[in-house]
């Protein structure tokens, strides 16, 4: 089933498991008195998966996200990996990885990924099941909507 | 010969396990052959040229009509054709909607209710929907048990209710409804019944005038027809006084510059435009196969449930095999429906995943979606066997070192 395999690699099958920011309630913890905090949520119409989301910003840069929600093996591990990648990153730097991933996922599975991307680009396998892009974007479009929002 | 061997589709995929009849079911070979042959050789249009091509695809169209009819019990001007049963659902509630006498008993108005059962498609409860949002009527739903079953209705059902719409069959928890007492209470209170047929066509011989329902409508892609046709039915005496809301040709008698037209008696009146004809002719084989067909599917109901017994698996609906038809919908503990379907495909069996068009079902549920396996009459038990095999792999994969 090289298929599947391809699909569900080992680096995403670990972080649906670990996924990391995951948060039962996104008020817990307590934000550095200077940072901003973002908020936005997600919803997949297909499956009825929500998500929301909490960036914590300071200055330009993304300090932290924490999430809620329950979503496929794609969809967590998705929001999981691009947790672990936006640390630390500039808005600028995000919202041009935003635009590395959705360029990943209209790819069809061909070529190769950005290394920008990192552990993101096991996700190529994705791209070439239509019906599976939504969920592994899900994450990434609430970002990009909680920083947009941001600059409104 | 077997069933199987009359579905041209599994000659095609002789490896697939399909368990998503539910969804849309694989098409006879006399349907295809049947719509083929029509349009390469007879087509013509119906209800116009006088011809003879024309009044012969006339004569067949209208005798498929009167097979639909003989199929549910009913009478031939009893049945209006529509593009699926989402596009008749449509035309009754929007008819519904064009009622304007307080006496009639179609009216909805201020403050009356619409009762829907909670696994009623989204192809019922929309258009329910958004008539009582335009009427200013209420929506309000019947009480379900744990396993999803409808109940209390007699207590729900009083004198403001004007529609109770509960589907024979429901597409998730595979349970046949109690249609006709609740039809029985309906009726008492004076409201009309209003009944989805699509999945209970497939797997029992549905009547309804045993059932004591009003109005009804199913799909033949469903039943091993072609897609872009649906049927309605409607009792004689309430669809005559349904009016038309869909208008253009076919459907008028005369028409004026300074005066309304006249339209045709019902069922005409709701058949405006080019109906899809080729698919309704095409539609006669699968009838006749829904005659002859053996409705004995018990075994393969059993089989199915066995996966009650697989570790994680919680059924969405009852659990016995009584009152129930071959479908299965389950969460499984730990697994996105999306991720158990996508390992069942990539394994060779075809299942669906997601809300099945019915989410306020799988909200009462307290699951945002589900996995749904669904067998109609040309399954097989390996298919079942494989089916439960792979559902005991899923969680092992997803979840190892866990």
């Amino acid at each position: 089933m090289e298929d599947l395999s391809n699909l569900y690699q080992e680096v995403i099958l670990e972080a649906a498991k670990e996924a990391h920011g995951r948060k039962e309630d996104l008020e817990g913890g307590k934000a550095a008195s200077s940072s901003h905090c973002a908020y936005a949520s997600g919803f997949n119409p297909s499956c009825g998966d929500e998500v929301e989301m909490k960036v914590e910003t300071e200055g330009e840069s993304i300090r932290k996200i924490a999430w809620k929600g329950e979503g496929c093996a794609i969809c967590t591990a998705s929001l999981s990996i691009m947790t672990d990648l936006m640390q630390g990153k500039s808005r600028k730097e995000a919202l041009s990885l935003y635009k590395d991933f959705l360029k990943l996922m209209d790819s069809r599975g061909e070529g190769e990924a950005p290394e920008s991307l990192k552990d993101a680009s096991a996700f190529i396998g994705v791209a070439r099941f239509p019906m599976r892009i939504k969920c592994a974007l899900l994450g990434w479009t609430t970002l990009k909507e909680a920083l947009e929002g941001e600059g409104k | 010969m077997t069933v199987r061997d009359l579905f041209p589709f599994f000659a095609a995929n002789p490896d697939l396990a399909y368990l998503d009849s539910a969804a849309t079911s694989q098409k006879l070979g006399s349907v295809i052959e049947k719509e083929r042959i029509f349009s390469s050789s007879f087509n013509a249009p119906i209800h116009r040229s006088t011809y003879s091509l024309a009044f012969e695809a006339t004569e067949e169209f209208e005798n498929v009509r009167g097979k639909v009819a003989g199929f549910l019990g009913a009478r031939a001007e009893e049945i209006a054709f529509s593009s699926s049963a989402t596009g008749a659902f449509n035309l009754l509630a929007n008819s519904l909607g064009y009622v304007e006498d307080p006496k009639s008993p179609l009216f909805i108005g201020e403050g009356d209710e619409i009762l829907l059962s909670r696994s009623e498609h989204n192809s019922v409860l929309l258009p329910f929907q958004e008539l009582s949002r335009r009427r200013g009527a209420k929506i309000r739903f019947l009480p379900m048990t744990e396993e999803g079953e409808v109940c209390g209705w007699k207590e729900a059902i009083g004198e403001k209710t004007k529609v109770v719409a509960v589907s024979r069959l429901s597409n998730v928890t595979g349970a046949f409804a109690p249609v006709r007492e609740i039809a029985q209470e309906a009726h008492r209170a004076g409201a009309i019944v209003v009944s989805d047929l699509c999945q209970a066509v497939a797997h029992e011989r549905t009547d309804v005038k045993a059932l004591d329902i009003d109005f009804a409508a199913f799909s033949a892609h469903k039943v091993f027809g072609p897609t872009g046709l649906g049927f309605l039915y409607g009792r004689k005496p309430l669809l005559d006084l349904l009016p038309a809301s869909f208008f253009g040709g076919s459907m008028v008698e005369s028409a004026w510059e300074d005066k309304r037209a006249v339209y045709k008696k019902a069922p005409w009146k709701f058949e405006a435009g080019t109906q899809p004809v080729s698919q309704a002719i095409a539609m006669g084989p699968a009838l006749d196969f829904l005659e002859s067909r053996s409705l004995d599917e018990s075994d393969l109901t059993r089989r199915l449930l066995e996966a009650a017994s697989i570790r994680g698996v919680k059924i969405l609906g009852p659990a016995s095999e009584d009152n129930r038809a071959p479908i299965l919908s389950f969460a499984l503990e730990g697994v996105h429906p999306h991720d158990v379907s996508q390992f069942m495909d990539a394994h060779g069996v075809a299942v669906r995943s997601g809300h099945q068009c019915a989410q306020i079902l799988h909200r009462s549920f307290g699951f945002p979606s589900s996995t749904r396996a669904s067998l109609c009459a040309y399954s097989e038990p390996w298919e079942v066997e494989r089916f439960l095999d792979l559902l005991s792999a899923v969680r092992p994969y997803f979840l190892k070192g866990r």
